[in-house]
């Protein structure tokens, strides 16, 4: 419902704003999913947005989503639909919080004032990693599995774009472009990945998975 | 006993220790190659094992490293200390997470590969980690494992990240490889463990072993590039493992001894080299004791050999042993039994005459000699006596040798009943005795010969014939007559000699006697010469006819006419011409002269039948036919105007050579006659087989023919014995007519002697029968 209120806005918006498509790919041309996107306009940002309540879930023991992008000032919610517990936590700069064992959503959302990355993960099954990158620009979106994202609603003016990726190889200053938009523009990204490390994830106990 | 390397025992001893020292020195040394081999492939396989166990145990290790860093990497508060650097908690943490698992070394490294704590090196945090390659692995494949060299120590290290959830720093455990380490892998794979590093390509240090700091040194010499490979050092096989490391270069060594390996063939040696040294000492015993089984007693049958070699008979040999050996001892005693059998013989016979049982020539001068030994050092005399048989010969001829030998032991017999024991009596040879009596001067030694004399003067009776033995003694005595064997014998010779020429029974020595040997051997040789210088002549006495008167030969006699000495008569030369066989050289000459003269007489016209002496020698000579044949030939002389003429006892010396030799004579055509006849023993059986003409009577017969009618009677006979055979007879030695008258009664045919004429050269004798004829022509006219 808020989505389609936030549409709408952009869409009202929209006589002085434009969309901008993105795809990114890897060094050998495939699609690159859960990349992030981040359009910051030059000077002063825009009124700034209305930080909402995010949501980033525990399904089948993983973060989903596993990259998730929010704005900043947001508090994110960490509902658990696992009948085990989940101890969330994150020693990232951007943002350090733990929450102890808790089984459903714990009481109060975290609230990412930060810009930057904060990496979670769950103290107890050391295999779930996921990412909220905080952003400072209200202007981003995530790739789908074919590399593609849309930036919908941008007011006309000149931009510094650029991609995040948690395998991103290279600094993450080196993938910003300028773009001066002023009606629908695309954009393509090829950037270098490093292999996830990531630890095994441990045999599912029995009956636990039954849920899926 | 002696230890002599030719000896039989020696080298019994020695083959069978040699062989068996060879034989087991062989089968020790093939053992030890054996077990060598064995050594070496087990050791190969133990390095083999040990490999695998040491790699095994290495992954073990990492395993065992990576899973505690892992541990440590995904303790939530750890990592929460690294994610905010909170470098006292990081550093307990390590602490306490590296004693859970005892590891030596524990570091944080940062993503941007600085070091944030290392317990092994406190001071480089902040500045870069030294091992970028480490992390370059653990980045591609989420966790690393190796050996890593720092600090000159080495570490078996495993690096895993430090996830929340993304990496955030490196978190390494490390076990340090040292003694301990090469300690826990001996205990595993019971091999020597050693490590060695280097950094840089510079030398191999050690890093930990269980082996000496020199087999260290020896080795870390030889290791080469990090290889797996096999040194072979000494007594040590190493087997070389490279390990993973970073930015050095670790090996592990993994060795064995061939001293461990051979451990237990040396407990084995030991025991086959105490089994060979007591087996060589039973070869020794053994050997040494059937050695002697069969030495002692040819060491015994040795010296019994070395006592029979010395001449003693009398000790039988004593063996017991195997049954060879015993046989052999006794085939011993039986030889040398034999052996004393024959020697005893053999020195009788070499000392006894055994015809006699006296000693003989050789025994009795071994006795003379002592005896003059004796008799010199004590100064007392001793006396040879040397006796010889009158008319043995005769004896021997007349009735044979076994007949001799039987007069031989009977005198024999006598001489020993003689003597006094002390005394020795021998037979020298042949008719000859000799007597040695000791402390008896000349004078005892001429009585003890006249007793001699007396005894043998007793008839000796053989079978049923009774003789009469004369014999002749010589004495010489020591030291009067000689000083030596040699000399006494000679002289006691020279006066038997001089006895026997004088039929004197016993004569002593006496100087003189020498004289006239030697007078008699320089006649001997005027003797040679007196042919050459024709000293010698012939003179001829008449035979004549009795009944007619009438001259019917010559008997041709040998003069000797010496330059100085004068007239020789014949028996001054005859007998030691027949003695020294020269009488043969006369002989010729005689033969040769009468038939000179009977060829001159013949063609004179007054033909004369020329009767020649012959001694016995010549008839033993195989010439006298030749020289007869010559002498006829060269004067043209019929044969049957030679006569040979010969003594009876001559013919009688050897009648069987006699017999054969007239025959040959007379077959040739000249005359033969026995001279001397009735003197001379024969045999009737004997004058008829010889082929001779004529038999002369001797003159003993006729000399007292006219006065004893026994002569007579004996005359008669032998006229009528020979005038039946055919025989023409002539009487020697006519000295009157009384015997001429007689003779001629008696039926004799011719007559000869002083009575006739004596002997005459051949001119007188020329002179005598012109004269003679003459006086016969006048008588009758």
């Amino acid at each position: 419902m808020s989505l389609a209120v936030l549409l709408l806005l952009a869409v009202v918006h929209a006589a002085c704003a434009a969309d901008l498509e993105v795809l990114v790919q890897n060094d050998r041309a495939q699609p690159v999913a859960e990349a992030v996107v981040i359009a910051a306009p030059d000077g002063a940002p825009p009124k700034p947005a209305r930080a909402k309540l995010e949501q980033v879930e525990q399904i089948d023991q993983e973060f989903v989503p596993r990259v998730k992008a929010v704005l900043v000032g947001s508090a994110v919610s960490f509902p658990n639909h696992d009948s085990v517990r989940h101890h969330v936590y994150s020693f990232s700069p951007a943002k350090r919080f733990d929450l102890p064992l808790y089984v459903g959503t714990p009481a109060n959302p975290v609230v990412f004032d930060k810009a930057g990355v904060v990496t979670i993960g769950c103290n107890i099954h050391d295999w779930m990693v996921g990412y909220i990158y905080v952003s400072e620009s209200p202007y981003y979106a995530t790739t789908d599995a074919h590399g593609r994202a849309k930036l919908a609603g941008l007011p006309a003016g000149a931009y510094t774009v650029r991609v995040w990726h948690p395998q991103l190889a290279q600094p993450e200053e080196s993938t910003r472009r300028r773009a001066e938009l002023t009606e629908p523009a695309f954009m393509e990204w090829q950037i270098s990945l490093k292999p996830e490390v990531r630890v095994r994830r441990a045999p599912a106990p029995r009956g636990s998975g039954g849920r899926y | 006993m002696k230890l002599r390397v030719h000896s039989l025992q020696t080298r019994i001893v020695l083959f069978f220790l040699v062989l068996l020292a060879l034989v087991q020195g062989v089968a020790l040394l093939l053992l030890q190659q054996a077990n060598e081999r064995n050594a070496r492939v087990h050791i190969r396989q133990e390095l083999a094992v040990g490999e695998r166990i040491f790699r095994r145990l290495s992954e073990q290790n990492a395993g065992r490293l990576t899973q505690a860093v892992e541990i440590l990497a995904l303790d939530f508060a750890f990592r929460e200390a690294v994610a905010t650097r909170d470098l006292a908690t990081i550093q307990s943490v390590l602490l306490n997470h590296g004693a859970r698992i005892q590891a030596d070394r524990m570091a944080i490294i940062s993503l941007d590969r600085g070091v944030i704590a290392d317990t092994a090196d406190p001071q480089s945090a902040g500045r870069a980690f030294s091992l970028p390659k480490l992390i370059e692995v653990a980045e591609r494949d989420g966790r690393a494992t190796g050996i890593v060299m720092h600090g000159g120590r080495a570490y078996q290290v495993a690096m895993v990240p430090v996830l929340a959830p993304t990496p955030i720093a490196w978190a390494m455990f490390g076990l340090l490889v040292d003694d301990r380490l090469a300690k826990d892998l001996r205990t595993l794979s019971a091999l020597d463990v050693a490590f060695f590093g280097r950094s840089d390509g510079e030398a191999w240090t050690a890093l930990g072993a269980t082996v000496s700091a020199a087999l260290q040194d020896r080795v870390a010499h030889a290791l080469e590039a990090p290889r797996r490979t096999v040194l072979e050092l000494d007594d040590n096989h190493a087997l070389v493992i490279p390990l993973a490391t970073y930015e050095s270069e670790v090996v592990a060594v993994l060795s064995s001894s061939m001293e461990e390996a051979m451990a237990p063939f040396r407990q084995l040696g030991t025991l086959l080299i105490a089994l060979v040294v007591g087996s060589l000492a039973a070869c020794v015993i053994g050997s040494i004791l059937i050695a002697r089984g069969v030495t002692r007693p040819l060491s015994a049958l040795s010296e019994m050999t070395r006592r029979v070699e010395q001449g003693d008979y009398a000790q039988p040999v004593q063996v017991s042993g195997p049954h060879e050996v015993s046989e052999l001892a006794h085939r011993f005693n039986l030889m040398r039994e034999a052996i004393a059998a024959r020697e005893a013989q053999v020195t009788r016979l070499a000392y006894r005459d055994p015809l006699s049982d006296l000693p003989n020539r050789a025994l009795f001068n071994d006795r003379l000699r002592v005896a003059i030994e004796v008799a010199k050092r004590a100064g007392t005399s001793l006396t040879v006596l040397i006796m010889d048989l009158d008319r043995f010969k005769n004896i021997n001829d007349a009735l044979g040798h076994h007949i001799g030998d039987l007069v031989l032991q009977q005198v024999a017999q006598r001489l020993t009943g003689l003597v006094r024991k002390s005394d020795t009596t021998a037979r020298l040879g042949g008719d000859e005795f000799a007597l040695l009596l000791n402390n008896a001067g000349v004078e005892e030694a001429h009585s003890v010969g006249q007793k001699i004399i007396a005894l043998l003067e007793q008839p000796i009776a053989v079978g049923q014939q009774v003789l009469d033995v004369g014999a002749s003694i010589g004495v010489a005595g020591f030291p009067a007559h000689g000083e030596d064997a040699d000399t006494l014998l000679r002289h006691a010779d020279a006066a038997m000699y001089a006895a026997k020429r004088a039929s004197i029974g016993v004569v002593v020595y006496d100087p003189h006697m020498h004289e006239r040997r030697e007078e008699q051997l320089s006649l001997l040789s005027e003797l040679r010469q007196a042919i050459d210088w024709g000293e010698l002549r012939l003179e001829y006495q008449p035979k004549v006819d009795l009944s007619r008167g009438e001259v019917t030969g010559v008997e041709a006699l040998v003069r000797w006419q010496h330059p100085t000495k004068g007239f020789v008569p014949p028996e001054r030369f005859i007998p030691f011409a027949e003695q020294t066989g020269f009488v043969r050289t006369i002989t010729s000459w005689v033969i040769d002269a009468a038939a000179r003269q009977a060829a001159a007489w013949l063609s004179a016209g007054r033909p004369l039948k020329v009767s020649v002496n012959i001694s016995v020698h010549d008839l033993q000579n195989p010439d006298l036919l030749e020289v007869l044949g010559a002498a006829l030939e060269r004067h043209r002389l019929p044969a049957a105007y030679l006569c040979l003429e010969i003594t009876e006892s001559g013919v009688m010396r050897d009648a069987a050579r006699a017999i054969e030799m007239l025959k040959r004579v007379d077959a040739i055509g000249v005359g033969c006659s026995i001279d001397d006849f009735g003197t001379g023993y024969s045999s009737l059986a004997y004058i008829k087989q010889l082929k001779v003409d004529e038999l002369k009577i001797d003159r003993s017969f006729i000399r007292t023919l006219v006065s004893d009618p026994k002569d007579r009677a004996i005359v008669l006979s032998t006229i009528d014995l020979a005038h039946n055979l055919g025989l023409v007879v002539v009487a020697e030695g006519v000295e009157d007519g009384a015997t001429a008258q007689l003779l001629r009664e008696l039926g004799c045919d011719q007559m000869q002697g002083f009575h006739i004429s004596r002997p005459l050269d051949a001119a007188a004798f020329e002179t005598w029968r012109g004269s003679r004829a003459a006086a016969r022509r006048s008588s009758i006219s």
